[in-house]
């Protein structure tokens, strides 16, 4: 049996209000706490949302607290063992570390702090999408039941199943600003929704407690695969729902576009309105060669688009630069 | 003031033979008087008599008893069948016995008889749970983490000893606290011994609590039932031949046949006790045999499943909780001359599992006891206590963990630990004590001696000194001092995760008082104690434990009122600090208000009150986090040692019953409710996923309880 090795390394709970509850049920009665704002599967304030080791490069996801983008970058100082290994985002771990360290300063002075036994992986995961109808009853078995469609993208009242073949791990999804519902299928699968759905537990069993229609749009959620012998893998999933425009997908992200493209890559003008992102004046390309240098990427790769949500480029950084990126 | 009298028939003989029974219970009275004219005779053990009348013509009776209403009886003789007299209890006399001149075996002894406190609010009929009031143990609030645990004095709570019939029990309380583990109504009495105890006892450097089973009714059937919301329970005890008797109890909980988001296998627990007593020739030799056990089960996610979606719940971990433990014990009174001797012997099987689906652990201990106690009385003024200890024990330990469990401390330790262990360890715990004790008048002495050792070299000298002077009837002073010593258990032992180098615990302790005893129905007591630890032990979750000092000192205020047996009233208030390792100790509780008071207001009609009110307990403050990248998760970063606390704790008891007393049995309706203010209702602390915020778990404010309790 497999099973996540600390969902949310919750304070450790004393046992005994848990075990009030039986007696107290039956007299309507349970003890309480309040709830609170953040949630460990949506990415709402400033925070650390993974960490790993790439080809022998360790990299962060940093979530900004604001939406998809960074006003500005954060500041990422590395250690290895104790010992400062060096700051950014593409710092290359040495092989024999045991632990490694990160410190993260929002823009803003807040401190995070997060620590990593170091295992190199350069596995990508893959994304698979597919639309599939849900009806009111949300549980397990039922969701099991149903097939999902050939279509990739969802109408506004169906929802959009994802799965990632190449995850080995235990999944952790976790949904940009807490919009939409993330329902898991299984160790690899999960439907998303657009509808904002909470649930109670009855004696065992979930069931629906409220249900509010979503919007039609897409919906972003970053997942990551924690596994101990292939070390972290995560990604972006984006999944559009009811959005009639083109759309343009790149590295499991998607774009409402004026018109699609084929191809293996294209060009994009970056623009930065609200603190959220879109792609202008797309056209496929053949190579990099329009690819405007910045500071905060690569130059010898396609633009990757999950470094603006993940803090390695800020808005002001990317707002208005034309750069490629990789189709798919 | 109302007898009954029932006549069974006529009949042609002179003697009248009879019965003197009490009402509502039917238990024979022993040394009734029943008086005719200048004609008197009383009642044999088993209430019968035989009184010799005029063979004709109507005769007047009387029939007296102790603690009775007397009944007169008109008849007309002669009588075919025999008599029977029932006795409605009476009100008992003016004076009431006052605890400030009973003759306690310590001075800081409490006992708490069953009768005494059974309509005590707040117990939900378990007079175990009123220990939880008496002045110098904190208050806890009910139904958190610390609920119920007797920490006394400043003491942790596994630095307190517990014994049934003389025999060390595992522990206390089933789980969450909800009830002690014996069926009460087959309890005599608890002892209470909150510091500087004699040298009888040992191996505790916190208090002792040694609760007495009643000796089955050698002349009547007895029995009981009871049915609450939560458990069942009965008991029976019945005369067996002559000389004997034997008492059996067995209860349990009934509402694991459901299922909620936190458990897979719903709580059940059970206990059982059977006692058999035998006089062994004459009374002076007697002897009971004592089976006695308990058990708690339950299986529950180890996360917390309220934050789940339907397949984190399918695929996330369910600890199985199995704890129970089985005594066999035999207990020997013996009395030679001017020796009186007690022994107890027993064994003791106490298992502990806890499962998750691929990891495991086991913990069995197992333990024999041997103890006797003697007192030779060596003149009207001179005693000598003296006695032996033998305590041999193993532990089992098996444990197949990938990782430290610590959201499981309380309840499997070992995968808490997160060791991998299979090892089986044991040891030989012995002590021996001798105790003059010693009466001059008004004074009376007890220094005392005990020496006790165990495995690894561990051996504790612990003298002891406790002084009485009852400067009139009314007033006791006392005093006591002496060094108290405590083994570590194997546990923390353990060459694997323990430290076997780890030393004794020892403290110091002095406490001193005084009693007051005002015009035989006012007791006021005052006393002040202080303890020094030395090597103690302190246990940080998942690490080795270390040794370290530390100190409390408190004093305790105490008021009970008593009118007859219709109305009592308690009130102390304890003042008091602990200390451990230069912080304060989990259990430090400046200040804590208990009040109780019981009133039978009508006949068979009761109500009780109970007010508690003391100051929250200290924690550790969480100051930040750090982001486990391995496992998507946050380490606490921890402040300065229980240096913030808890809100103060109030709770509000109110019981009352109502008694339906039929000819030979009895019926009781009760009823009982607690109130816990919001603004003073919080049993812990718990953080966001992130450690970046926290809120205060509160407690239910209103709980009610009904049940039915039945005995003839």
């Amino acid at each position: 049996m497999k099973y996540p090795p600390i969902p949310e390394l919750l304070a450790p709970k004393p046992l005994a209000p848990r075990l009030l509850t039986p007696m107290l049920l039956a007299l309507g009665l349970v003890a309480c706490a309040p709830p609170f704002d953040v949630s460990r599967k949506e990415l709402g304030p400033f925070r650390v949302a993974a960490v790993g080791v790439h080809d022998g490069v360790a990299h962060a996801a940093v979530w900004s607290g604001q939406g998809m983008v960074h006003a500005q970058s954060p500041t990422l100082e590395w250690t290895l063992d104790g010992e400062p290994l060096g700051e950014g985002f593409d710092v290359v771990v040495p092989e024999g570390g045991e632990l490694l360290g990160l410190r993260v300063t929002s823009p803003a002075g807040d401190v995070l702090e997060a620590e990593l036994t170091p295992v190199s992986t350069a596995v990508d995961l893959g994304v698979e999408r597919a639309a599939v109808s849900l009806g009111q009853d949300l549980s397990l078995q039922t969701r099991r039941e149903i097939e999902a469609e050939d279509q990739e993208h969802a109408s506004a009242d169906q929802g959009v199943r994802v799965t990632l073949p190449e995850a080995r791990g235990t999944l952790r999804w976790m949904s940009a600003l807490g919009a939409g519902t993330v329902l898991e299928l299984s160790e690899t699968q999960a439907d998303v929704l657009a509808d904002e759905v909470s649930f109670e537990n009855e004696e065992g069993a979930w069931v629906v407690e409220e249900r509010v229609a979503g919007e039609p749009g897409i919906y972003h959620q970053l997942v990551l695969d924690l596994d101990p012998e292939l070390g972290n893998r995560w990604t972006w999933v984006d999944v559009a729902i009811g959005v009639e425009a083109p759309l343009l997908a790149s590295g499991g992200r998607l774009f409402e576009v004026s018109e699609s493209v084929s191809g293996e890559l294209a060009a994009v003008t970056l623009v930065v309105e609200d603190g959220a992102l879109s792609l202008e004046d797309v056209e496929s390309v053949e190579d990099l060669t329009q690819m405007e240098p910045l500071a905060c990427g690569l130059t010898d790769q396609a633009f990757d688009l999950s470094w603006i949500p993940e803090g390695r480029c800020s808005a002001d950084e990317v707002n208005g630069a034309r750069v490629v990126v990789a189709l798919r | 003031m109302m007898a009954v009298l029932l006549l069974c028939g006529l009949s042609w003989a002179a003697t009248l033979t009879g019965q003197v029974r009490e009402f509502g219970s039917g238990d024979p009275l022993e040394d009734a008087l029943i008086t005719h004219g200048e004609t008197e005779v009383r009642t044999d053990r088993k209430g019968g008599f035989a009184i010799e009348l005029p063979d004709s013509g109507e005769v007047k009776l009387m029939v007296l008893a102790a603690d009775h209403d007397p009944a007169f009886v008109t008849l007309e003789m002669p009588q075919s069948e025999p008599l029977v007299v029932y006795l409605r209890k009476g009100p008992p006399p003016m004076e009431v016995v006052v605890e400030a001149r009973a003759e306690l075996p310590h001075p800081s002894a409490q006992v708490l008889d069953r009768e005494r406190v059974e309509k005590a609010p707040g117990t939900f009929g378990d007079p175990v749970r009123l220990l939880q009031s008496l002045p110098g143990v904190a208050t806890t609030p009910e139904y958190g983490p610390a609920s119920g645990v007797l920490a006394i004095r400043g003491s942790a709570p596994e630095e307190t000893r517990y014994y049934l019939d003389g025999v060390e029990i595992p522990y206390l309380f089933h789980f969450n606290n909800y009830s002690s583990v014996f069926h009460t109504r087959l309890l005599e009495d608890i002892a209470f011994l909150p510091s500087t105890f004699g040298a009888t006892y040992g191996n505790a450097t916190g208090a002792i609590v040694e609760a007495s089973s009643r000796r089955p009714d050698p002349l009547k059937l007895h029995a009981g039932v009871n049915v609450n919301l939560i458990m069942a329970g009965g008991y029976m005890t019945a005369p067996v031949g002559e000389s004997g008797g034997l008492s059996v109890s067995a209860r349990r909980s009934y509402q694991d046949a459901r299922q909620n988001d936190q458990f897979s296998v719903w709580p059940t627990f059970y206990d059982y006790l059977a006692r058999y007593d035998q006089d062994l020739g004459s009374s002076d030799h007697h002897l009971a045999m004592t089976f006695f056990g308990a058990g708690d089960r339950y299986a529950r996610y180890v996360f917390d499943a309220e934050e789940f979606d339907a397949l984190e719940v399918e695929t996330s971990p369910s600890l199985v909780f199995d704890r129970d433990f089985h005594t066999a014990a035999i207990r020997l009174y013996d009395q030679f001359g001017g020796v009186t001797s007690r022994t107890s012997l027993a064994l003791v099987w106490d298992s502990w599992s806890g499962e998750l689906p691929d990891e495991n652990q086991l913990r069995l201990h197992r333990y024999a006891w041997a103890r006797n106690d003697s007192i030779w009385s060596v003149s009207p003024g001179a005693q000598l206590a003296f006695g032996v200890e033998l305590k041999p024990e193993s532990v089992r330990r098996d444990a197949t963990v990938e990782r430290a469990w610590s959201e499981l401390r309380d309840e499997a330790p070992m995968l808490a630990r997160g060791v991998s262990v299979d090892e089986e360890l044991s040891r030989l715990i012995w002590g021996a004590y001798v105790e003059p004790r010693l009466r001059w008048g008004r004074l009376r002495a007890q220094p005392g001696l005990r020496i006790q050792g165990a495995g690894q070299g561990h051996l504790g000298v612990d003298p002891r000194l406790s002084l009485w002077w009852q400067t009139n009837p009314n007033v006791r002073m006392w005093g006591a001092a002496g060094r108290y010593s405590q083994f570590p258990s194997l546990d923390l032992l353990s060459p694997v995760t323990g430290d076997p180098d780890l030393g004794i615990a020892r403290s110091d302790q002095a406490a001193a008082g005084v009693d007051l005893a005002i015009a035989g129905r006012w007791e006021l007591g005052l006393s002040a104690w202080g303890k020094d630890y030395q090597d103690t032990w302190l246990q940080v979750p998942g690490q080795v434990a270390e040794a370290v000092d530390g100190y409390a000192y408190g004093l305790e205020i105490s008021s009970r009122y008593r009118m007859r047996e219709h109305f009592f009233a308690w009130t102390s208030l304890a003042l008091g600090r602990s200390v451990r390792d230069d912080a304060p100790f989990d259990y430090d509780q400046p200040w804590s208000f208990d009040l109780l008071a019981s009133w039978d207001f009508r006949p068979n009609w009761n109500v009780g009150l109970r007010y508690r009110y003391s100051s929250g307990l200290p924690y550790t403050p969480v100051q930040g986090s750090v982001y486990e990248g391995d496992s998507d998760s946050y380490t606490p970063v921890m402040g300065e040692v229980n240096s913030v606390r808890l809100v103060n704790y109030m709770k509000i008891d109110a019981h009352i019953e109502r008694s339906f007393v039929m000819r030979n049995w009895t019926l009781v309706a009760y009823a009982e409710g607690w109130l816990v203010p919001p603004a003073n209702n919080g049993m812990y602390v718990v953080y966001s996923y992130d450690f970046s915020d926290q809120a205060t778990v509160s407690g239910p404010v209103f709980l009610p309880l009904v049940g039915l309790r039945a005995e003839f």
